[in-house]
């Protein structure tokens, strides 16, 4: 009951907030502008710019998260919700989710856009393209969730809003990537991103409801 | 029972025994400093009293912020927790609530022992803390549902009882505003009202008077006196020391870490009191009270204007009797009274005495 109450609750503080408008726009608009503006065919217009909108829903994601917690850990927010009788994990697990959903929604937002642009532009939708969207979801799904639990990490363990932000950014970007890259090497590169970014995640969030639980407020 | 002890002139600390009520010679390993304790009788758990706090400290890497605190709280008691910045209040609460582990001792809130038992301790405990957190986005009837819900408070009954407190504390007509829209006041409030949607049996209270206006003051004053009566057990801090004598039933001093002193606002007075002392004010100017002091037990006269004496009288002697005693004195020499009062020593007094003096 306390996770679906607070999952619900910060979905609708995400989506009602001014980051998430600016999200909805921002990410579809940037996608837009590098379909036009890259010289390359459709295929690896497509790739460039689903890469593009992942890399930047998984770091978005990822400091939105770590502001997030760090500014309640400031404004001594989590102190109303640990005083009452409920587990710590259900605090972070349902602004995970929440970030990650609305974030995803973003990145879905940006790939049919560029679909609908290209549709307007050749008035065919390629067979490629529909079934190298599943591809797409999945690197999408997987940055952002890594991104996600990362910045759930440093703003569980870091104070400082500037600190965290900037190793969300610098480190952050480069951790996402790993499932990517280990896909690469098996059979399956699809499967085994997804497989490998569960894990990723589920460990980077296990450390964090770990320190949160732990942690003296 | 074993109590530690800390010398008041080496500030060591160390540790003696003897049984519950016993007087015993103690006398420092230290430097060799004597003296004469009486181990306190500490009641059991599950007797009557709803708070324990036994021998705690908090330690902070090397600042020892609570230092070997004891104290017990009885169902429907009001507790005062005054002393000055950085004494050890916010985080002696923070303790109770079990978002601070103690360094050292135990605290047992209605027979739970904190951290470890505090998902069912906070069944019973309703908290607001020192600086009231709300996240903005929110109304105050969300954010006010949601801790309800997260209470236990069942959802058929939440909403009227979020009227009811809203009511009652006049918010009625912020219901639906945001929480970034309120004045520090009413967030204020809010964090007094979510506190008190599960009906708890003990409240904690951080500072809860201090970002409020003289109205608002005096109406949460009310509220939490009828709370008190109603049975509810009420802990609260704060710098206000006129508030906590309007609320308090008893008040707990704390200074640098330590317990200074614990009691009743009169227990603490009369330790302060070195001797009585009466007001009295002529409606026309005499100088036949000079008789007064010729009467046993009154120490001295002294005249604080044409129309206004104070007569001091030793602590030792009937009080009601001595006056009664001057009253006749002076009707006697035909001086005119138009008001006579005892004089009692403001909390701020009895404060500074025990900060500043000897409380230690």
């Amino acid at each position: 009951m306390s996770f679906s109450l607070l999952f619900l609750d910060e979905l609708k503080g995400f989506y009602k907030s001014y980051v998430m408008i600016f999200l909805l726009m921002f990410i579809p608009i940037i996608a837009l502008l590098f379909y036009f503006i890259l010289p390359v065919d459709i295929y690896e217009k497509m790739l460039i710019v689903s890469v593009i909108v992942s890399s930047l829903g998984g770091i978005l994601s990822s400091a939105m998260l770590s502001a997030n917690i760090i500014n309640e850990k400031d404004s001594h927010t989590y102190d109303l919700f640990l005083i009452r009788p409920i587990k710590r994990w259900n605090i972070i697990l349902s602004k995970y989710f929440a970030v990650v959903i609305c974030v995803s929604l973003a990145c879905m937002l940006a790939l049919v856009v560029n679909i609908l642009a290209y549709l307007v532009e050749s008035s065919v939708l390629p067979d490629f393209l529909i079934t190298n969207i599943v591809d797409k979801i999945i690197l999408t799904f997987s940055l952002i969730a890594i991104g996600s639990s990362f910045g759930v990490l440093m703003g569980v363990v870091i104070s400082s809003l500037v600190g965290a932000v900037i190793i969300d950014i610098f480190i952050g970007q480069y951790l996402m990537y790993i499932p990517v890259l280990l896909g690469q090497f098996t059979n399956d590169p699809n499967l085994m991103t997804a497989l490998f970014g569960i894990v990723i995640m589920i460990c980077l969030l296990a450390i964090a409801i770990l320190l949160f639980s732990k942690r003296e407020f | 029972m074993e109590k530690k002890i800390r010398c008041p002139k080496c500030s060591k600390i160390f540790t003696c025994n003897g049984n519950p009520g016993e007087e015993i010679f103690i006398k420092c390993s230290n430097c060799g400093t004597e003296g004469k304790i009486i181990l306190e009788k500490i009641e059991p758990i599950a007797s009557k009293s709803l708070v324990v706090i036994d021998n705690t400290s908090k330690k902070y890497k090397d600042v020892l912020a609570v230092d070997n605190i004891s104290f017990n709280i009885k169902q429907g008691e009001v507790f005062g927790y005054i002393g000055p910045n950085g004494a050890g209040k916010t985080t002696t609460i923070k303790m109770m609530i079990g978002l601070l582990k103690q360094t050292n001792g135990s605290i047992y809130i209605n027979g739970y022992k904190m951290p470890e038992q505090k998902e069912s301790a906070h069944r019973f405990i309703g908290y607001m803390p020192q600086d009231v957190g709300i996240q903005q986005w929110r109304t105050i009837n969300h954010a006010l549902t949601t801790f309800g819900k997260l209470s236990g408070v069942d959802s058929k009954t939440l909403q009227d009882r979020i009227n009811e407190m809203l009511e009652l504390f006049q918010l009625s007509k912020y219901k639906n505003k945001k929480i970034s829209k309120l004045s520090g006041g009413t967030v204020q409030k809010l964090g007094i009202i979510q506190a008190l949607l599960h009906k708890p049996k003990l409240l904690i209270l951080d500072e809860p008077l201090s970002g409020l206006d003289p109205d608002s003051r005096f109406q949460v004053k009310k509220i939490i006196k009828d709370l008190s009566n109603n049975g509810t057990t009420i802990f609260f801090s704060s710098h206000i020391l006129s508030d906590v004598q309007d609320i308090a039933t008893k008040i707990i001093i704390i200074d640098d870490g330590h317990i200074v002193k614990i009691g009743s606002l009169d227990e603490l007075k009369s330790e302060f009191l070195k001797e009585y002392q009466i007001e009295i004010i002529f409606s026309k100017k005499s100088e036949k009270f000079i008789e007064i002091e010729k009467i046993s037990g009154v120490k001295s006269i002294t005249k604080k204007s044409d129309d206004k004496l104070l007569v001091k009288i030793e602590k030792i002697s009937n009080i009601d009797e001595i006056i009664h005693k001057i009253i006749k004195a002076l009707l006697e020499n035909n001086c005119k009274i138009r008001s006579i009062k005892p004089l009692s020593p403001s909390l701020d007094e009895v404060y500074q005495f025990y900060l500043g003096k000897g409380g230690k």
